[in-house]
């Protein structure tokens, strides 16, 4: 059993999204986009009036950069069943077609298209002609090879068009032309034949040009809405500025395909790279009917609702509180914070898929920081917390990270550790002489020390994100009545200044949970070599010894 | 419109099939069309070029198309050819990259150079006063070059404000991208960055050469 009892690892595993993994949408920006998706195939459907026309055409482009979620964007939409009932998607991944030409790129186009797609048109345009033999249209009795022994074996029309449908018999094609001549183009009989025939997918013999290329997918939008009553959706993803596909995507744009949408997937690069390449085909894209964008699509709050989703959707027990969502958001802002590399949602899943089975195998009931920990140093062991000299793990930074929210403790905790590492200096002989103020933590200092030249050093720790403003503040804290010959206060307000005698010492997050860190390992005696070298260089970074 | 172009637009409308030159020699039986033909080959508008046993003339942008589709080992040699000019555009891309690597690395190590005997830098104003002055200073002026350069969709590629910013404040390109990195980072919510582009900041081993406000 995986964490928050999920029968599966709901996140995951494969580099980019599949049609199963794009079911779940999640994210603000994300569904804003999908909406609005829905909202230009919504529009078009209201429009359509019986006969599809190039009117009916609409260009929609999905621009940001990779790893963000337009692949899963594209896929999450052509896998909708609230779509099914009036659009047929077919899904262009670019980056697979090489060589790249006009006819690799209708064959792909055939091949996005689903599987489900041809059955339902192939059933709509046998039952059309079953229509027309039953009126007595020899030539479409012809199709079905109904003849007088089938009349003898009682067989009925309707038999044989269900025998076509499993594949069982192959439809006489030869008459189709003369059949439908008057009523359909010569490009859409093409199509219907090669439906029929159950080649579908094949239709690429017979084509020379781009003209041809674009006649055919203009019949196969036509059929698709004289036939299903939906419109087409011709999706390219990972669009690029190479001269086929700008000439492709210019001849589709151009024709103005019937009841069709072309949506265009790319990365601001490729945009800026097709404004190089070919201004005509840029000049089109400007003027998309809607511009999908998905900015901020890699904010903290869109990778945590879109992370947290996944688990949301998989819970079908309902167990999965509100407490945990907002355990597990703290940690994924921690990774977020901490880890630039991972400011993108690709990289958070791949995460929290590790995490998910690292927990599972521990038999943890939620994901802890063992587990981001263990996935970090074990899918990622290059990477350290950014700037820690401790050479903090990310588990214990989490820990110490939660627990520094509230200043006292923090301030507390702060001081304890300064007061240790330099206690370790007096050890090493790194510091001549140590003092400490117990019993005078009204003067504002917490320590007082020589250094090696005997200069004496008052030690100030002042925590305080938002009260304090200015130098003068701060010295105002330290009412000190010791005599020293320099103060250093240490402090997080980001308040710079210094006179003669004292001077300010900011420290970050990162510096601080350094200390404590090292703080807590001095406590439990698991000082070892090379945290000795660093517990020094750590001193000195926030100018002690 | 005159002959010329008439004859002109009547073979591009023929797309990579041609017309036959006899067809030509009918529609337009009132040109010298051989004269007007053979003033268009020598421009290098029109193709003309045997197809089975007739003379066919095509027009420039639908020749090549036409050999590709006719002549199998055309379109061999053609596709060797693409290869070869994508294997060799590989090549000086990664020769370039490494170029601008090696070039930043020099300049790098003569910046830690000057570091070292001036004593100041943006690295060590990091944590001053005046280095988050200066850092806001930047942000209005950086943030004004996004507006001014982005376009429709807010994206502007780094390379084209790097210059005019670099001049403003009168810091180098290693410094430029330092103030950057900084700002994005300090105001992670309000910047977008997007991968591609010749110059940027690097994560996850990717150029991210383009920015946005959000």
């Amino acid at each position: 059993m995986y964490p928050y009892d999920l029968q599966q690892n709901p996140y995951p595993s494969s580099p980019t999204p599949t049609i199963a993994d794009a079911k779940i949408l999640g994210g603000k920006r994300h569904n804003e986009g999908k909406f609005a998706v829905l909202s230009c195939i919504d529009d078009l459907y209201q429009k359509m009036t019986g006969i599809a026309t190039d009117k009916d055409f609409r260009l929609v482009t999905v621009i940001q950069d990779v790893g963000s979620g337009k692949t899963h964007l594209s896929l999450h939409i052509k896998g909708l069943k609230e779509l099914s009932g009036n659009a047929v998607t077919s899904y262009i991944d670019l980056s697979q077609i090489s060589p790249r030409d006009m006819n690799s790129l209708y064959r792909a186009t055939l091949s996005g298209f689903t599987g489900g797609y041809i059955k339902e048109i192939k059933e709509s345009l046998v039952y059309f002609l079953k229509d027309k033999a039953e009126r007595n249209i020899k030539t479409a009795n012809k199709v079905f090879h109904f003849g007088f022994f089938d009349s003898v074996r009682r067989k009925t029309l309707a038999n044989k068009a269900q025998e076509i449908l499993s594949d069982k018999i192959v439809p006489d094609c030869s008459a189709i032309h003369s059949l439908l001549r008057g009523e359909f183009s010569p490009n859409e009989i093409s199509i219907f034949k090669r439906i029929l025939e159950g080649n579908f997918q094949q239709d690429t013999h017979d084509i020379l040009t781009l003209e041809d290329i674009i006649g055919r997918i203009a019949a196969i939008a036509t059929l698709n809405w004289k036939f299903l009553r939906k419109i087409t959706i011709l999706q390219l993803d990972e669009c690029d500025s190479e001269k086929q596909t700008l000439d492709f995507i210019k001849a589709v744009v151009n024709a103005h395909l019937p009841s069709t949408i072309l949506m265009l997937v790319l990365t601001p690069s490729s945009y800026e790279e097709i404004q190089k390449e070919n201004v005509s085909v840029f000049d089109r894209l400007e003027k998309a009917n809607y511009k999908i964008d998905l900015a901020g699509s890699n904010t903290l709050e869109e990778i945590i609702e879109i992370l947290l989703e996944y688990i949301r959707h998989n819970d079908d027990k309902e167990i999965f509180t509100a407490a945990e969502e907002k355990d597990i958001a703290a940690k994924i802002k921690v990774i977020y914070d901490e880890f630039q590399d991972f400011r993108n949602i690709r990289s958070m899943i791949n995460i929290l898929y590790h995490s998910m089975e690292d927990a599972k195998k521990r038999g943890t009931k939620t994901i802890d920081e063992q587990a981001i920990d263990n996935t970090i140093r074990n899918a990622y062991p290059g990477l350290r917390i950014q700037g820690s000299i401790m050479g903090v793990p990310l588990s214990e930074f989490i820990k110490i990270h939660r627990s520094s929210s509230d200043d006292r403790r923090l301030e507390s905790d702060v001081r304890n550790a300064v007061i240790n590492l330099l206690s370790y200096a007096y050890e090493n002989g790194s510091v001549a002489r140590l003092e400490e103020i117990d019993g005078k933590h009204g003067s504002g200092i917490d320590l007082i020390y020589n250094d090696q030249t005997g200069t004496k050093i008052a030690v100030a720790v002042l925590i305080d994100k938002d009260r304090i403003k200015t130098f003068e503040q701060i010295s105002n804290r330290i009412k000190s009545t010791v005599t020293a010959d320099k103060f250093i206060i240490l402090t997080n307000t980001y308040v710079y200044g210094a006179t003669d005698k004292a001077s300010v010492v900011n420290m970050d997050n990162r510096k601080m949970v350094d200390l404590i860190y090292f703080s807590s390992k001095y406590r439990n005696h698991e000082i070892m070599l090379d945290d000795s070298q660093r517990a020094l260089m750590l001193a000195k970074s926030i100018k002690l010894c | 419109m005159s002959a010329e172009e008439k004859l002109t637009q009547r073979i591009f409308l023929s797309g990579s099939t041609g017309v036959k030159k006899t067809d030509l020699r009918k529609e337009f039986a009132e040109e010298d069309i051989d004269a007007i033909l053979e003033k268009a080959v020598t421009q290098g508008d029109i193709y003309i070029d045997k197809k089975g046993t007739a003379y066919h003339c095509w027009h420039k942008e639908y020749y090549l198309q036409s050999l590709l589709n006719s002549d199998a080992k055309f379109r061999i040699i053609y596709d060797a050819i693409k290869s070869l000019e994508q294997s060799i555009n590989k090549t000086s891309d990664a020769l370039a990259k490494s170029l601008e690597s090696s070039t930043n690395d020099i300049i790098l190590s003569l910046s830690k150079l000057d570091k070292e005997n001036n004593g100041s830098s943006v690295v060590d104003k990091g944590l001053s006063a005046d280095f988050t002055t200066q850092l806001e200073q930047f942000k209005t002026d950086f943030d004004n070059s996004v507006s001014n350069y982005a376009n429709s969709i807010g994206w502007v590629e780094f390379g084209k404000i790097r210059n005019e910013l670099c001049t403003k404040h009168d810091i180098s390109n290693e410094e430029f991208y330092l103030l950057v990195e900084q700002l994005v980072n300090k105001y992670d919510k309000k910047y977008e960055l997007s991968t591609g582009g010749y110059e940027g900041i690097t994560i996850r081993g990717l150029v991210h050469g383009f920015v946005r406000c959000i």
